[in-house]
């Protein structure tokens, strides 16, 4: 883990974000130009939050490792989920990560709102450091199913259940899909969880059933425990053994 | 058309038992939720939820207990992206490690607070977003159907509610796409939900147009026809091609 410079944490105003905003359309175009990080302590583009908190450039070895240390530097000052200018700031401050070259010398930025907060639904659980947050505020560990991958890539497991908000909320689904699905062992996810809907058990498969579920049972009343011991026989192979379950 | 049945005796709570009224503005939003659940043989210890929802996003309120409903003081629609979401009630019997839903209302559409003079149930909720170029949208996609008016024009609301030309040019195409989607969509029933959006909508074509229901089979009649039908009825009902006229002479064509 290479350590910086502390930057002081701002926000992007829309001078900044009009700035990202062309900036990654650029890198679509081709563009091979590094990050503008000069925007971020730019006064035209970007302000100082007013509770003084900064953060090192740093590399953080998956989403859950970048999310609890800026939950240790932000946390004092509650940030808020649909502060864009302050997500959008954080994905620039930590663009090489959130947008890394790739193989063939290019960054794919992919869309807009991966970098550019759209708070709410249908995207904003998409941000690439907004998205694990919220997820980590909510849940802690117990979502490191979700978190375990690179901070520039969304896994299956965030894709799946951060999309759904009935099925996010829910601390007992999200243990439960946790203890289903994540490898203690490797910090990952289980070989196979990535299968599709139609294949048994796979964590596609887990989110039609529990859908299927929710006409019968209130879920969310329900410990993880029993919400497992209500999944069909085609998940045997992912449920956790005996003594290995922890909270 | 399929037919669904219901094998888990999960009863349905009729929707006159539930009202559910929306207040406030852009900024600030919240419910009140009036519950009428005796009679229908819950215990009075079966938990009561009420959940507002909008394609994925969601949030849940603890409304007590059948034999002792109280709403719970924060019901604020915070983090709902639709002025009116839909909303559920469930009756929940917790047992010691499961929930059982006893009974449920799904896809209650509330009424507006601000909107008295749209007390009954409306068949189209309508909503306002910025939709950039586009004029209207109807969106099929969520649990109601729901027509959607950009938000950055100031007076589309009362120029959709009575303006003649979307009387004359609108309305009639969103019919059709509804009925279509009725007629063509082998997982909706009419006939399984007397309070679900086909079923309010087939009523709709019967009682207001006074046509037939649609055909249940090939073997009964061509379902683009019956559209195709009440689509003419509602034209007819409208007066559409003498609004349409009026319209015309009042822009000098």
């Amino acid at each position: 883990m290479v350590a910086t410079a502390l930057t002081p944490v701002h926000r992007l105003n829309d001078a900044g974000l009009d700035a990202l905003r062309r900036y990654l359309e650029d890198l679509r175009q081709g563009s091979q130009a590094p990050p503008p990080h000069e925007l971020l302590t730019d006064r035209r583009h970007a302000a100082p939050l007013v509770s003084e908190c900064a953060v090192e450039r740093r590399d953080f070895t998956s989403r859950l490792d970048a999310v609890r240390y800026l939950d240790g530097v932000l946390g004092g000052i509650a940030p808020d989920d649909e502060d864009v200018g302050l997500w959008s700031w954080l994905s620039l401050h930590y663009f090489d990560q959130v947008c890394p070259v790739r193989d063939d010398g290019r960054r794919h930025p992919g869309r807009d709102y991966r970098h550019i907060l759209e708070p709410g639904y249908p995207h904003g659980h998409r941000h690439l450091v907004a998205g694990p947050f919220t997820v980590h505020r909510l849940h802690g560990d117990h979502a490191r199913a979700l978190l375990c991958s690179p901070l520039a890539t969304e896994n299956i497991a965030h894709h799946e259940i951060a999309a759904r908000q009935s099925i996010l909320t829910n601390r007992a689904l999200v243990v439960a899909a946790d203890r289903l699905y994540f490898d203690e062992a490797r910090g990952r996810l289980k070989r196979g969880v990535q299968g599709s809907a139609r294949e048994p058990g796979t964590l596609r498969r887990f989110i039609a059933v529990v859908q299927q579920l929710e006409v019968n049972y209130d879920l969310y009343s329900m410990t993880p425990e029993a919400i497992i011991g209500l999944l069909p026989r085609e998940f045997d192979r992912w449920r956790p053994r005996q003594g290995t379950v922890s909270d | 058309m399929i037919r669904r049945l219901n094998f888990t005796g999960r009863k349905k709570i009729p929707r006159s038992r539930v009202r559910i009224v929306v207040h406030g503005d852009e900024l600030r939003r919240t419910f009140d939720a009036e519950l009428k659940l005796d009679g229908l043989e819950l215990p009075a210890v079966a938990a009561v939820y009420v959940e507002a929802y909008h394609r994925s996003a969601y949030r849940r309120y603890d409304f007590g207990t059948v034999g002792r409903l109280g709403p719970p003081a924060d019901r604020s629609l915070d983090g709902l992206p639709v002025a009116s979401p839909l909303f559920r009630v469930k009756v929940v019997r917790q047992g010691r490690s499961i929930g059982r839903i006893l009974a449920a209302a799904e896809r209650v559409v509330p009424e507006r607070a601000d909107r008295e003079d749209e007390q009954r149930q409306s068949l189209l909720p309508v909503e306002y977003q910025d939709l950039g170029e586009r004029i209207w949208t109807l969106d099929l996609e969520a649990d109601w159907p729901r027509l959607i008016l950009n938000e950055r024009f100031a007076g589309i609301r009362d120029f959709a509610r009575s303006g003649p030309e979307f009387l004359t040019l609108v309305y009639p195409e969103i019919l059709r796409t509804i009925l279509t989607r009725i007629v063509r969509d082998p997982d909706l029933d009419p006939d399984s939900d007397e309070d679900d959006w086909p079923t309010l909508w087939i009523r709709f074509v019967r009682r207001e147009l006074g046509r037939p229901r649609p055909p249940r089979s090939w073997e009964d009649g061509d379902p683009a026809a019956w559209v195709d039908d009440a689509v003419t009825a509602f034209c007819v009902r409208k007066h559409v091609v003498a609004e349409f006229e009026r319209y015309l002479a009042g822009r000098g064509a």
